[in-house]
């Protein structure tokens, strides 16, 4: 998933306004920054012979692991900001285990894999034009922003930055139709 | 997240390699320039030999091209989340400048 990450750190900043959102947008990205680099480096190939292969950076455990690290940067500062920083970390974990191009794996090299297997159904093109994995996510961003729309609603009224905020999310999530 | 990303590679003064990668599903585009004409061919089998025998390249210069769409690829990527970040971060910029 791609936009409902984003929506995941807008969520959780809705409800917990102190924590900045780099940092949860940072944590929510985290294992795919993770990838990223693994990915360049060659320890994690996406392509055959090896085919594709994430458990270092989106298994449970390493989930767990790197949304703790990096939230722990925060505990001194603000234990809410570090528990709101944790919480969008995982949001990682609870979204990529539903539509993942592999189950997670529980471990590195783990032969426990977890999550739904929903991948080869979510490449289906759905009567409604784009594939059921653009529908899935689309209906994880609107649950996840109308979290933070209304979470925005009980501190402030003025709704211009919410709005903003939704519509940047939603158009990402459109231009990847 | 789907990505694509797109390398281009010149072998030799005749022949130019184009890869475009679409995750998950990888196809390359491979386009040969020789005497004026371009000649595209996509490759959906998940290999590279059908590539290498289009193109005539060796495999050194076939892993050139894979690690610079690699690279473009791993740039694409980052760009893709830095850029809609820092929109979101300065629409809304925090607790204590919120309105």
């Amino acid at each position: 998933m791609y936009a409902a990450h984003f929506a995941a750190s807008l969520a959780v900043k809705g409800r917990a306004p102190r924590a900045p959102l780099w940092a949860l947008v940072t944590a929510a990205f985290l294992p795919d920054f993770v990838w990223i680099v693994l990915a360049r480096a060659g320890v994690e190939p996406e392509l055959p012979p090896r085919g594709f292969f994430d458990d270092w950076s989106h298994s449970l455990l390493m989930i767990v692991v790197t949304s703790t690290l990096f939230a722990l940067l925060f505990w001194k500062k603000d234990r809410v900001v570090a528990a709101a920083v944790w919480i969008a970390g995982l949001s990682h974990l609870i979204l990529d285990f539903l539509i993942h191009p592999a189950r997670l794996a529980l471990y590195p090299h783990s032969a426990i894999h977890l999550g739904w297997s929903l991948w080869s159904y979510g490449q289906e093109k759905s009567s409604l034009g784009p594939n059921h994995y653009w529908w899935i996510e689309a209906a994880f961003i609107v649950l996840l922003l109308a979290v933070y729309g209304f979470s925005w609603r009980r501190v402030s009224p003025d709704w211009r930055i919410p709005a903003a905020s939704c519509l940047l999310v939603a158009g990402l999530h459109l231009l990847s139709v | 997240m789907v990505i694509r990303a797109m390398a281009m590679v010149r072998v030799d003064g005749l022949r130019e390699i184009t890869m475009d990668m679409r995750r998950p599903e990888p196809a390359a585009n491979v386009n040969r320039r020789a005497g004026g004409f371009r000649v595209s061919f996509q490759n959906r089998s998940r290999s590279v030999e059908p590539i290498k025998s289009f193109v005539g390249v060796t495999s050194k210069e076939l892993s050139r091209v894979e690690s610079a769409v690699g690279t473009a690829e791993a740039i694409q990527q980052l760009l893709l989340i830095a850029i809609p970040a820092l929109i979101l971060i300065l629409v809304d910029p925090g607790p204590g400048k919120r309105p």
